[in-house]
Protein backbone atom coordinates (compact mmCIF):
# COMPACT_ATOMS: atom_id res chain seq x y z
CA UNK A 1 0.00 0.00 0.00
CA UNK A 2 3.10 2.54 -0.45
CA UNK A 3 1.28 4.47 -3.05
CA UNK A 4 -1.92 4.95 -0.92
CA UNK A 5 -0.29 5.68 2.03
CA UNK A 6 2.26 8.15 0.39
CA UNK A 7 -0.64 9.95 -1.73
CA UNK A 8 -2.47 10.28 1.43
CA UNK A 9 0.23 11.97 3.31
CA UNK A 10 0.52 14.48 0.21
CA UNK A 11 -3.07 15.39 0.14
CA UNK A 12 -2.21 18.75 1.82
CA UNK A 13 0.04 19.51 -1.38
CA UNK A 14 -2.16 18.19 -4.13
CA UNK A 15 -5.30 20.64 -2.58
CA UNK A 16 -2.52 23.53 -2.56
CA UNK A 17 -2.11 22.93 -6.25
CA UNK A 18 -6.03 22.98 -6.90
CA UNK A 19 -5.87 19.15 -8.44
CA UNK A 20 -8.30 16.76 -7.19
CA UNK A 21 -6.90 13.00 -6.70
CA UNK A 22 -8.60 10.13 -7.76
CA UNK A 23 -6.88 6.32 -7.19
CA UNK A 24 -8.45 3.78 -8.79
CA UNK A 25 -8.04 0.44 -7.63
CA UNK A 26 -8.99 -3.07 -9.12
CA UNK A 27 -11.56 -4.22 -6.63
CA UNK A 28 -15.54 -3.53 -6.11
CA UNK A 29 -16.83 -1.19 -4.17
CA UNK A 30 -17.10 -2.57 -0.86
CA UNK A 31 -13.49 -3.87 -1.53
CA UNK A 32 -12.29 -0.55 -2.65
CA UNK A 33 -14.15 0.91 0.80
CA UNK A 34 -12.64 -1.29 3.03
CA UNK A 35 -8.87 -1.49 1.98
CA UNK A 36 -9.06 1.87 1.10
CA UNK A 37 -10.73 3.05 4.40
CA UNK A 38 -7.63 1.78 6.33
CA UNK A 39 -5.47 3.96 4.54
CA UNK A 40 -7.80 7.18 5.29
CA UNK A 41 -8.35 7.08 1.71
CA UNK A 42 -11.78 5.80 0.81
CA UNK A 43 -13.29 8.68 -0.73
CA UNK A 44 -9.99 9.11 -3.09
CA UNK A 45 -10.62 5.76 -4.12
CA UNK A 46 -12.69 4.63 -7.98
CA UNK A 47 -13.30 0.82 -7.56
CA UNK A 48 -12.95 -0.72 -11.60
CA UNK A 49 -13.55 -4.42 -10.48
CA UNK A 50 -13.64 -5.01 -14.39
CA UNK A 51 -10.29 -2.91 -14.95
CA UNK A 52 -12.53 -0.70 -17.93
CA UNK A 53 -10.71 2.24 -17.36
CA UNK A 54 -7.42 0.65 -17.34
CA UNK A 55 -7.74 -0.91 -20.78
CA UNK A 56 -9.42 2.40 -21.85
CA UNK A 57 -5.85 4.26 -20.64
CA UNK A 58 -3.83 1.34 -22.19
CA UNK A 59 -2.59 -0.35 -19.27
CA UNK A 60 -0.49 -3.11 -20.29
CA UNK A 61 -0.07 -6.34 -18.23
CA UNK A 62 2.88 -7.74 -17.12
CA UNK A 63 4.46 -11.79 -17.44
CA UNK A 64 5.00 -13.82 -14.82
CA UNK A 65 8.75 -14.08 -15.94
CA UNK A 66 9.33 -9.96 -15.83
CA UNK A 67 7.92 -10.26 -11.80
CA UNK A 68 9.87 -13.48 -11.06
CA UNK A 69 13.07 -12.31 -12.63
CA UNK A 70 12.61 -9.11 -12.31
CA UNK A 71 14.58 -6.20 -13.96
CA UNK A 72 17.47 -4.12 -12.36
CA UNK A 73 14.86 -0.99 -12.67
CA UNK A 74 12.19 -3.36 -10.89
CA UNK A 75 14.70 -4.58 -7.80
CA UNK A 76 15.45 -1.30 -7.26
CA UNK A 77 11.80 0.56 -6.89
CA UNK A 78 11.39 -2.68 -4.38
CA UNK A 79 14.57 -1.70 -2.22
CA UNK A 80 13.71 1.53 -2.05
CA UNK A 81 10.02 0.79 -0.86
CA UNK A 82 11.53 -1.52 1.70
CA UNK A 83 13.46 0.87 3.08
CA UNK A 84 10.67 3.18 2.94
CA UNK A 85 8.89 0.53 5.78
CA UNK A 86 6.92 -0.61 2.45
CA UNK A 87 5.98 -3.57 1.20
CA UNK A 88 3.47 -5.22 -1.49
CA UNK A 89 1.06 -7.33 1.00
CA UNK A 90 0.83 -10.48 -0.86
CA UNK A 91 -3.06 -11.86 0.73
CA UNK A 92 -4.22 -8.13 -0.60
CA UNK A 93 -2.74 -9.38 -4.19
CA UNK A 94 -4.90 -12.08 -4.87
CA UNK A 95 -7.93 -10.60 -3.47
CA UNK A 96 -10.61 -11.95 -5.87
CA UNK A 97 -10.74 -8.77 -8.65
CA UNK A 98 -7.16 -8.28 -8.25
CA UNK A 99 -5.25 -8.63 -11.56
CA UNK A 100 -1.34 -8.86 -10.13
CA UNK A 101 0.06 -8.28 -13.91
CA UNK A 102 -1.92 -5.09 -14.81
CA UNK A 103 0.41 -2.33 -14.55
CA UNK A 104 -0.02 1.00 -13.09
CA UNK A 105 -0.28 4.54 -14.89
CA UNK A 106 -1.22 7.95 -14.07
CA UNK A 107 -2.73 10.77 -15.98
CA UNK A 108 -2.91 14.59 -15.32
CA UNK A 109 -6.32 15.41 -17.06
CA UNK A 110 -6.42 19.51 -16.89
CA UNK A 111 -10.39 21.09 -16.14
CA UNK A 112 -12.32 19.39 -19.69
CA UNK A 113 -11.16 16.37 -19.67
CA UNK A 114 -7.32 16.98 -21.88
CA UNK A 115 -4.44 14.74 -20.70
CA UNK A 116 -1.86 17.29 -20.22
CA UNK A 117 0.83 14.28 -18.89
CA UNK A 118 0.59 10.84 -18.83
CA UNK A 119 2.88 7.93 -17.48
CA UNK A 120 1.94 4.31 -18.44
CA UNK A 121 3.78 1.77 -16.29
CA UNK A 122 6.90 -0.12 -17.58
CA UNK A 123 6.92 -2.80 -15.11
CA UNK A 124 5.33 -3.11 -11.70
CA UNK A 125 7.09 -1.16 -9.71
CA UNK A 126 6.78 1.80 -12.38
CA UNK A 127 4.63 4.04 -11.06
CA UNK A 128 6.03 7.53 -9.86
CA UNK A 129 6.14 8.29 -6.14
CA UNK A 130 3.91 10.75 -4.63
CA UNK A 131 6.97 13.39 -4.94
CA UNK A 132 7.66 12.79 -8.21
CA UNK A 133 3.99 13.23 -9.14
CA UNK A 134 3.74 16.65 -7.53
CA UNK A 135 7.11 17.63 -9.56
CA UNK A 136 5.02 16.83 -12.76
CA UNK A 137 2.02 18.51 -11.83
CA UNK A 138 3.82 21.66 -10.64
CA UNK A 139 5.74 21.32 -14.31
CA UNK A 140 2.58 20.63 -16.33
CA UNK A 141 0.22 23.14 -14.61
CA UNK A 142 2.71 25.92 -15.11
CA UNK A 143 3.12 25.45 -18.82
CA UNK A 144 -0.80 24.90 -19.07
CA UNK A 145 -1.05 28.45 -17.10
CA UNK A 146 1.47 30.00 -19.54
CA UNK A 147 -0.36 28.98 -22.65
CA UNK B 1 7.79 4.81 -19.85
CA UNK B 2 6.37 8.63 -19.96
CA UNK B 3 3.99 8.58 -22.99
CA UNK B 4 3.76 11.59 -25.30
CA UNK B 5 3.28 9.80 -28.33
CA UNK B 6 -0.02 7.88 -28.55
CA UNK B 7 -0.66 4.10 -29.32
CA UNK B 8 -2.73 3.50 -31.55
CA UNK B 9 -6.13 2.78 -30.21
CA UNK B 10 -5.25 4.64 -26.76
CA UNK B 11 -5.12 8.52 -25.49
CA UNK B 12 -1.98 10.24 -25.61
CA UNK B 13 -1.36 13.99 -24.29
CA UNK B 14 -3.72 16.23 -25.49
CA UNK B 15 -6.58 13.69 -26.12
CA UNK B 16 -9.90 13.39 -24.17
CA UNK B 17 -9.27 11.19 -21.34
CA UNK B 18 -11.72 7.96 -20.93
CA UNK B 19 -14.30 8.77 -18.88
CA UNK B 20 -16.19 5.68 -17.10
CA UNK B 21 -19.11 4.80 -14.80
CA UNK B 22 -18.27 3.52 -11.40
CA UNK B 23 -19.88 2.63 -8.31
CA UNK B 24 -19.19 4.39 -5.11
CA UNK B 25 -18.88 2.91 -1.97
CA UNK B 26 -22.54 4.00 -1.20
CA UNK B 27 -23.84 2.78 -4.11
CA UNK B 28 -24.17 5.81 -5.83
CA UNK B 29 -23.26 5.59 -9.69
CA UNK B 30 -20.61 8.00 -10.63
CA UNK B 31 -17.97 9.52 -13.60
CA UNK B 32 -14.72 9.83 -13.69
CA UNK B 33 -15.10 12.97 -15.71
CA UNK B 34 -16.50 14.26 -12.40
CA UNK B 35 -13.10 14.77 -11.18
CA UNK B 36 -11.98 17.24 -14.05
CA UNK B 37 -14.95 19.62 -14.39
CA UNK B 38 -13.88 22.01 -12.03
CA UNK B 39 -10.35 22.10 -12.10
CA UNK B 40 -7.50 19.90 -12.98
CA UNK B 41 -7.49 15.90 -11.66
CA UNK B 42 -4.52 13.50 -11.26
CA UNK B 43 -5.65 10.11 -11.33
CA UNK B 44 -3.73 7.51 -10.58
CA UNK B 45 -4.21 3.62 -11.61
CA UNK B 46 -2.64 1.13 -8.88
CA UNK B 47 -1.79 -2.25 -9.40
CA UNK B 48 -3.96 -4.54 -6.91
CA UNK B 49 -4.50 -1.89 -3.99
CA UNK B 50 -1.36 -0.10 -4.40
Amino acid sequence: MESLTQLREKLPEFEKLNVRLGCTVQGTAAEAAEVCGQYGMAEKCIPDPEKESYAKMGLDRTTLGAMVFASDELKARRKENRAAGFSVSVKKSFMPHCDIFLLPGAALVERGGKILWLHRGAHPGDLPSADELLDRLRENLRDSLSR
Amino acid sequence: MTANATTKSHPGVGDAAPDFVYQDGAGNERRLSELWGEGPALIVWLRHFG
